[in-house]
């Protein structure tokens, strides 16, 4: 019975014109042809046979064409009953029996079959929607490409509807509409485009009011829509609004060339598709929200990274410029650096098409004009400019030099002070997104916090070298003061006595053994000075030079020491005097910790950096921790922004090493 | 011969010396002590310029330079004096306050007799770096 009705329903649903015509036909021709038929047979069939034939005819009816034409054809068939078996004999009570039955019989069966073909149609009608929406669900469920999805959605529709073609297309700002995917009945080829939504036709009203819409006449309908749809000779049309998270994101539209009668329920019908259509939309925006901030955080972390390592500041630069502009699809990005005198330099840039123009680094360009480094100097806040078309300034024509037509800046703050901007732009005449600015933004609190850093390191190692430098400008000042004061004034006190011992007569021998013992104390008070002055400060370094002062204290030390010179000219004065008191005191060490029987020293300017090297063979166990000595020969080799490194394994010797570089 | 730190012999002309330091006192005190040894100190000069000129006009048969002289180098000073003045050329020696190992090498490249530390200038030690000199 099911099989039975869904066979029949298939068949019944297409309430095509024709049949319903035929219909009709049948039920007011059928009873005149059937009695026309039966009237030779008057006399032999009865009235029961006569409308048993009738009945017949009514349940054909029902079948074809409902309950309307089977009532139809029941009421001319009792009339035609009555009124031809009545001519021939008197209305018996068994005839009136038969008539009455025959008409609730016939409206009965009429009406039932009626409703069950209607039923019928209504399920198979149902179910037909059914599989077509579940075939649409499931392309949603696996996330099929979109042009797929919309292709099999229009075609679902347009066959499930009977109509002779269905649209998918979605609006875009400016009032435009992107047809995505097309189906005709008659299988035309299609390729997607943009038309402008104006005037009053179907994709206008639903783009209006947000609801469907209906047009059966494009006569009095405008716009290049309408025209095509008159082009085409399209009749009939309805549409439905694809609303994704509220916002009117396209519209589906099916309609007729020829004659058509959508069903009742049609809008209700496109809702169902645009539902799916809108969910289909709204997951693959959130699959790719989520993808883009995956991305994102993918993106920042890789910077976070580089500014954790203290990368030079090129490096991280050129990485924050790539990515950002690969992240917000940019064309072009750069940073840029302000400067004091009302310029701007360019410090790093990224393009995405090796075509196009490299940003070159290290130019300064005027600020100035319309223009967004310009804007972003004044406020110190992110900005965009949406056109570059009335730009203005030497930065401006810059910008439109190398086709922006949009662009988005943020500044880089650093401790609350402007220090620059990135700039990410675009050759496309969509200009970048609204989210472009705080997502800009979470690259330039990077960029800013690694500036930070990089410049309390400076001010760090800066403030290192000052300490350094005063104190060795105080030794240095003592050591010029004992020398020009306290060691000039023994001398010339020396000097005084011997002239005096020269006038003591020869006969006061007593007097002259005194006068020599306070000349020979003099003397050992000078020595004694000498060698204060010498630990204070190597003022000899300003005469020779590092070589001749490395000389001396290899001369002085007490064991032997060997020498591989190579340090050349001159070298900057504060190099010369980590230099000598890192090597005087790795000698001292050697000479009164290590008992070491011979010292290697050596001094190499190589490039950027003085190398020295001081290796003994004692019993080493040196720790840089422990002896004073050597922590401070590091803070003073590492406020020069030098390194000093100490190997001493137990009964292996000590060997010093330390960098000195020579530029400032 | 040698007496009582008088270093000359009663027939020789005494030796002829300019001294060159940029300390006073010190140019005081050493004139004194090589008179009375028996040398002349024929003049003084405090800086490169004075001790150029002085030369020149003096013609001294000894110059002391300082080492430290004040911002001047008195290696510079003793160079200049083997160019400027090679005509009965002085004997120049190089004196500081400071030993002789700081300079060792110093000394040795410049045209110079020798070194004596301030502290132990005398007559003498000038004239055993005379006798050395060819």
């Amino acid at each position: 019975m099911g099989t039975l009705t869904g066979l029949t329903g298939i068949w019944l649903t297409r309430q095509s014109p024709a049949r319903r015509a035929a219909a009709w036909v049948l039920a007011i021709a059928g009873p005149v042809v059937v009695t026309a038929a039966l009237i030779p047979f008057r006399s032999s069939l009865s009235l029961g046979g006569f409308f048993f034939c009738m009945l017949v005819v009514a349940l054909a009816d029902a079948a074809v064409g409902g309950t309307r034409p089977a009532l139809t054809t029941v009421a001319l068939g009792a009339a035609a009953g009555a009124g031809l078996y009545d001519r021939s004999a008197r209305i018996a009570g068994t005839d009136l029996v038969s008539l009455i039955a025959f008409v609730a019989v016939g409206a009965a069966v009429g009406i039932l079959i009626g409703e069950l073909a209607q039923l019928a149609g209504e399920q198979a009608s149902s179910r037909r929607m059914e599989a077509a929406l579940r075939r649409v669900a499931t392309l949603v469920a696996r996330a099929a490409p979109a042009d797929e999805l919309f292709a099999a959605v229009a075609e679902q529709v347009g066959r499930l509807l009977a109509a002779d073609y269905a649209r998918v297309a979605g609006y875009e700002p400016d009032d435009m509409l992107t047809v995505i995917s097309t189906w005709t009945r008659a299988g035309l080829p299609f390729s997607p485009r943009r038309v402008s939504v104006e005037g009053e036709n179907v994709s206008t009203f639903v783009l209006r009011t947000g609801r469907p819409a209906r047009i059966d006449d494009f006569a009095g309908a405008t716009g290049p829509l309408a025209e095509e749809a008159r082009a085409f000779g399209v009749r009939c049309t309805i549409g439905a609004p694809i609303i994704v998270e509220g916002r009117i994101w396209g519209v589906m539209t099916v309609g007729a060339i020829q004659k058509w009668t959508p069903p009742p329920d049609i809008e209700e019908r496109l809702s169902s598709f645009t539902d799916l259509v809108a969910t289909a939309i709204s997951n693959a925006d959130t699959r790719a929200a989520v993808t883009w901030l995956a991305e994102e955080q993918a993106a920042l972390r890789r910077v976070a990274t580089l500014v954790a390592r203290g990368a030079p500041p090129e490096e991280l630069f050129e990485a924050v410029t790539a990515e950002a502009g690969q992240l917000l699809q940019a064309d072009q990005t750069t940073l840029c650096r302000y400067e004091p005198d009302g310029t701007a330099t360019s410090v790093a840039g990224w393009r995405r098409s090796p075509a196009a123009v490299r940003t070159v680094v290290g130019r300064r360009l005027k600020l100035g004009g319309k223009n967004l480094t310009t804007i972003v100097s004044q406020t110190c806040r992110a900005a965009r400019i949406d056109s570059y078309a009335d730009a203005s300034g030497v930065i401006g024509a810059a910008a439109r030099g190398v086709h922006f037509r949009s662009a988005v800046g943020s500044p880089i703050l650093v401790k609350g002070r402007l220090w620059g901007v990135v700039l990410a732009g675009s050759s496309h005449a969509e200009p970048l997104g609204p989210e472009t600015e705080a997502r800009l933004t979470s690259f330039t609190d990077l960029v800013a916090t690694a500036i930070s850093n990089a410049d309390n390191l400076t001010e760090l190692t800066a403030s290192r070298a000052r300490v350094v430098a005063t104190a060795d400008e105080t030794r240095r000042r003592i050591e010029r003061d004992l020398h020009d004061g306290a060691q000039q004034r023994l001398i010339s006190l020396g000097l005084a006595l011997r002239a005096a011992q020269t006038e003591v007569p020869p006969q006061l021998g007593r007097l002259e053994a005194e006068l020599a013992g306070v000349a020979d104390g003099l003397a050992s008070v000078q020595d004694d000075l000498q060698e204060m002055a010498r630990g204070i400060h190597p003022a000899i370094l300003a005469q020779g030079g590092l070589e001749p002062a490395l000389k001396t204290l290899a001369r002085r030390c007490t064991i032997p020491v060997e020498l591989d010179l190579r340090a050349g000219a001159r070298l900057p004065e504060r190099v010369e005097v980590a230099a000598y008191y890192v090597v005087a005191e790795a000698l001292t060490n050697a000479a009164k910790h290590a008992r070491a029987s011979v010292v290697r020293v050596e001094a190499a300017a190589a490039g950027r950096a003085l190398h020295l090297g001081v290796r003994d063979d004692g019993t080493g166990g040196a720790d840089p921790v422990r002896g004073s000595g050597l922590i401070g020969l590091k803070d003073r080799v590492e406020a020069l922004g030098g390194t000093l490194t100490v190997h001493s394994p137990a009964g292996a010797g000590t060997a010093l090493h330390a960098e000195l570089p020579l530029a400032e | 011969m040698f007496h009582n730190g008088h270093f000359w012999q009663p027939d020789q002309v005494p030796l002829r010396c300019l001294i060159v330091d940029d300390n006073d006192a010190f140019l005081k005190a050493a004139s004194l002590l090589l008179e009375r040894e028996g040398l002349t100190v024929a003049g003084i000069a405090s800086n490169t310029a004075e001790a150029l000129q002085q030369a020149h006009v003096l013609r001294p048969d000894i110059v002391l330079v300082d080492i430290g002289l004040g911002d001047e180098s008195g290696f510079d000073v003793a160079r200049r004096l083997a160019r400027e003045c090679p005509a009965g050329r002085a004997t120049v020696i190089m004196i500081s306050t400071r030993s002789e190992s700081d300079y060792t090498e110093l000394i040795a490249a410049s045209p110079v007799a020798g070194f004596l530390a301030k502290s132990e200038l005398s007559a003498a030690g000038i004239g055993r770096l005379l006798d050395r000199t060819p």
